[in-house]
């Protein structure tokens, strides 16, 4: 919304922009792993549209926006999450590491918003791929991804940012 | 016949969910889904939907909602439902919820809003919902709270009408308010019928409930670790008829608690409901108390064991006469994320919850059911 007011090369870039943070958690289990390369990461994303700086939403917050309570971002934009299926390991981590809620009393939650149509459940996509590109498209998207930092910072291209938090929302499994 | 068109009736929901998972992927501002259920019941003792003691496939829901974003303040919901449930229900396309959502206030720890048109009346932890399998924790929702078989259940699950809802977020907590105001409507003569019996109801031409107020007060911790929750109803039914005007005065409370753990999930409800029944012919006062323990065992993560314990009374100054037990064990297996299987077992002493228009005359003390229904989502 806000972004018509830019001048469009800057609105362009801005809307590509998305801001990382909120991770560090879940160290792996495997020491192997753990000795070859930096633990992977669950990290909440949103699409900088949205205004955010996903380092300084609480746990509360977070609850708030994955449970689709709060439903806009501080500049009014809506907020529109992406998740991955209930089954997908990383949706399973992300939510009892990062929300600490049973992934199956959110689907509860979830499911009671769409059959009493009392709100817009986050969007299911099919993978992490998909799920990076539905919130880097999306104006005031959010969602997570499990990414091993490295990998990650090599595999964005010059339209994002990168931010890592030092303060794990969800601490360590 | 009822099976075939059962039948068809799924295909076409399969038809219709290919095209709109397409859609709702599309855009993140319109989401549309829906269900589809059919059971099969088996009784011995008394009907349940249907002529179940020969076994029935009397039973089928199906829904398709939208939920669209309009504002960023104002969301727009609906949903259509048929539903086929014996005598109670009879298979009718009807409006399930229909209303804009206005979101008025919103800060980072609280919000507050309006819903204007139908909407669901929150009662208990399930009432919202309780059309649907995936959402409910047994094929048949337990008795004691959710009545299915005495008429209420029509009255209970929407309103027309205004709905407040507001939440306030604490730090490991949050707690949410909803309070309905509904508008007077008419009561059709199945509902009469189930309510004040067909001797009863033949005397009365013509039924409505009149400004119903449902609030609901919730609390969750720890992420939904803990819930509580406490819900009222307040309703007047006013009827007449060829002996002059009949009034049933009602007042619900519900007391819900709940805990959701790694494999077990734990939950208690309780129900008063003071009737207060008015005619030509005298007065009744009936006080209904009732109350269930359930728990949940998840064996898989797609496999979930319930067992339940239900009791209810009808007249609590008559304790021994009008109670009624169910014992319900059941299995819900979700062999795919869109797909529900799930099979239980019903021993009931007692009718309280049998439904009367299902060819039960005279009812008996004793029914055992088996039931199972197989569901699919989109």
């Amino acid at each position: 919304m806000y972004l018509k007011l830019l001048p469009r090369p800057t609105a362009r870039i801005l809307g590509k922009m998305i801001l990382i943070g909120v991770g560090v958690i879940s160290p792996i289990t495997s020491s192997v792993w753990a000795e070859q390369s930096p633990a992977p990461t669950i990290t909440v994303f949103a699409n900088a549209s949205s205004g955010v700086n996903v380092d300084e939403l609480t746990l509360s917050n977070l609850r708030a926006i994955f449970s689709v309570r709060k439903r806009s971002w501080d500049n009014d934009l809506p907020i529109k999450v992406f998740v991955l299926a209930d089954q997908e390991p990383l949706h399973q981590k992300f939510c009892k590491t990062i929300l600490k809620i049973y992934p199956y009393v959110l689907r509860e939650q979830w499911d009671r918003l769409t059959f009493s149509g009392t709100g817009i459940p986050p969007t299911v996509v099919g993978s992490e791929e998909q799920l990076r590109q539905a919130i880097a498209n999306t104006p005031g998207a959010i969602g997570y991804v499990m990414s091993q930092p490295k990998i990650l910072v090599n595999s964005i291209d010059t339209h994002y940012r990168l931010f890592v938090s030092n303060s794990p929302v969800g601490g360590e499994e | 016949m009822r099976l075939l068109s059962n039948l068809v009736a799924a295909g076409l929901a399969l038809c219709v969910s290919s095209f709109c998972s397409a859609l709702s992927y599309i855009d993140n501002d319109l989401q549309i889904h829906g269900f589809f259920s059919q059971g099969y019941l088996l009784s011995d003792g008394n009907n349940f939907y249907g002529n179940s003691q020969r076994g029935t496939t009397d039973f089928m829901e199906a829904a398709v909602n939208a939920n669209y974003r309009a504002s960023p303040k104002l969301n727009l919901a609906a949903q259509i439902i048929t539903r086929d449930a014996g005598t109670s229900d009879n298979g009718d396309v009807k409006i399930d919820f229909l209303f804009a959502d206005y979101k008025a206030i919103e800060n980072e720890l609280s919000g507050l809003g309006f819903r204007f048109g139908r909407v669901r009346n929150s009662f208990g932890f399930y009432n919202d919902t309780r059309d649907v399998l995936f959402t409910r924790p047994t094929i048949l929702m337990p008795q004691s709270v959710y009545f299915e078989g005495n008429g209420l259940r029509e009255i209970l699950f929407a309103s027309d009408g205004a709905q407040l809802y507001s939440y306030w977020d604490a730090e490991e907590n949050t707690t949410s308010l909803s309070v309905t105001f509904g508008r007077s409507k008419s009561l059709s003569a199945d509902i009469v019928r189930n309510l004040f019996g067909s001797t009863a109801a033949s005397y009365i031409d013509h039924a409505n409930v009149r400004n119903p107020i449902y609030a609901q007060l919730s609390h969750s911790r720890d992420g939904g670790t803990s819930k509580y929750a406490i819900s009222t109803v307040n309703m007047q039914l006013e009827g007449q008829g060829s002996f002059g005007n009949v009034a049933l005065s009602a007042n619900g409370y519900v007391l819900s608690a709940q805990k959701n753990l790694a494999k077990w999930t734990f939950t208690a409800e309780y129900s008063l409901f003071t009737t207060d029944f008015r005619s030509a012919f005298g007065n009744e006062s009936l006080d209904l108390e009732s109350a269930y323990l359930q728990s949940q065992y998840r064996i898989a993560q797609n496999i979930v064991l319930t067992g339940r314990y239900e009791m209810s009374i009808n007249d609590k100054s008559r304790p021994n006469q009008s109670d009624s037990h169910h014992l319900v064990a059941g299995i819900n297996w979700v062999p795919a994320p869109q797909w529900v299987i799930a099979a239980d077992i019903y021993g009931i002493r007692g009718t309280n919850g049998i439904p009367r228009t299902d060819y039960n005359d005279p009812l008996t003390e004793r029914t055992e059911i088996l039931a199972v229904m197989i569901g699919f989502r989109f």
